[in-house]
């Protein structure tokens, strides 16, 4: 198995809704950062909290990283932002781009997308996850990730 | 004295051109007529390079992908050099339904 899909983690929702953690994911809050991971996981979407972080769970192995460019533990999210447009709620940020333009990075299938700032009960937590459909490359160049117009990830009611 | 170096950005497949005075590493980006309407990056003027879009890979099933001006699903658009290359990465929003939650 490997990853074939990008889904919202089911226990961000709980955990959020039931203050569990303290999330603050708006502009001037949590810090939100982008790692990427290759082929070599199989993400769920309906793990626990703890399973969910990043270097936890399936995000223990199959990182993808640049030292310098793009760490291991990611790239900060910018200018995030919520908006809600009929019964639909959309998580937003600029696009991540790789630190400098000399970045080198092999087989990036997905990222998590997920807490830097949290650090209890559950240190770093997931929010969601993207895969981006098959596998990509960047040789001593510049990595981005355009999110797409309906956000990095939505709640549909 | 300013010592913020202005860069000219050209894109390679649209006539599209912009100027930017910033002191951080950045790339500049455009929706671009060339590229069938996708959210493409600029190159410094005089950079020699090729831009190609790549088509999804993997099947599309429920995902909102982001797609070009002709509805295909574009996974990235990779911008070849004579020293490197970039990699410019569409993703997919992840979406989760209250029907989603209940099952």
């Amino acid at each position: 198995m490997a990853w074939s899909n990008s889904k919202v983690f089911a226990c961000f929702i709980l955990d959020a809704l039931g203050n569990t953690s303290a999330w603050d994911l708006d502009t001037a809050g949590d810090v939100p950062k982008v790692a990427l991971f290759d082929n070599s996981i199989t993400p769920s979407n309906t793990v626990a909290i703890a399973s969910s972080a990043y270097a936890a769970g399936v995000w223990a192995s199959g990182g993808v990283s640049d030292a310098s460019g793009w760490p291991a533990a990611g790239r900060p999210l910018a200018s995030v932002t919520w908006q809600q447009s009929s019964a639909t709620v959309t998580y937003d940020a600029a696009d991540t781009s790789s630190a400098n333009a000399t970045t080198t990075l092999a087989s990036v299938f997905g990222c998590l997308v997920y807490d830097d700032t949290l650090t209890t009960p559950v240190a770093d937590p997931g929010l969601s996850y993207n895969y981006f459909g098959g596998t990509n490359s960047v040789t001593s160049g510049t990595f981005t990730v355009v999110w797409n117009a309906s956000g990095i990830f939505a709640f549909a009611a | 004295m300013n010592l913020t170096p202005e860069v000219r950005w050209v894109c390679p497949n649209c006539t599209t051109t912009a100027v930017t005075h910033r002191a951080d590493v950045h790339t500049e980006f455009h929706t671009c007529p060339g590229v069938k309407g996708l959210t493409a990056p600029m190159v410094p003027a005089g950079t020699r390079c090729k831009v190609e879009a790549t088509e999804r890979e993997d099947f599309i099933g429920d995902e909102l992908v982001q797609v070009d001006g002709d509805g295909r699903p574009i996974m990235n658009l990779i911008t070849t050099r004579d020293d490197g290359q970039d990699c410019t990465v569409y993703a997919p929003t992840a979406i989760t339904t209250a029907e989603s939650l209940l099952k």
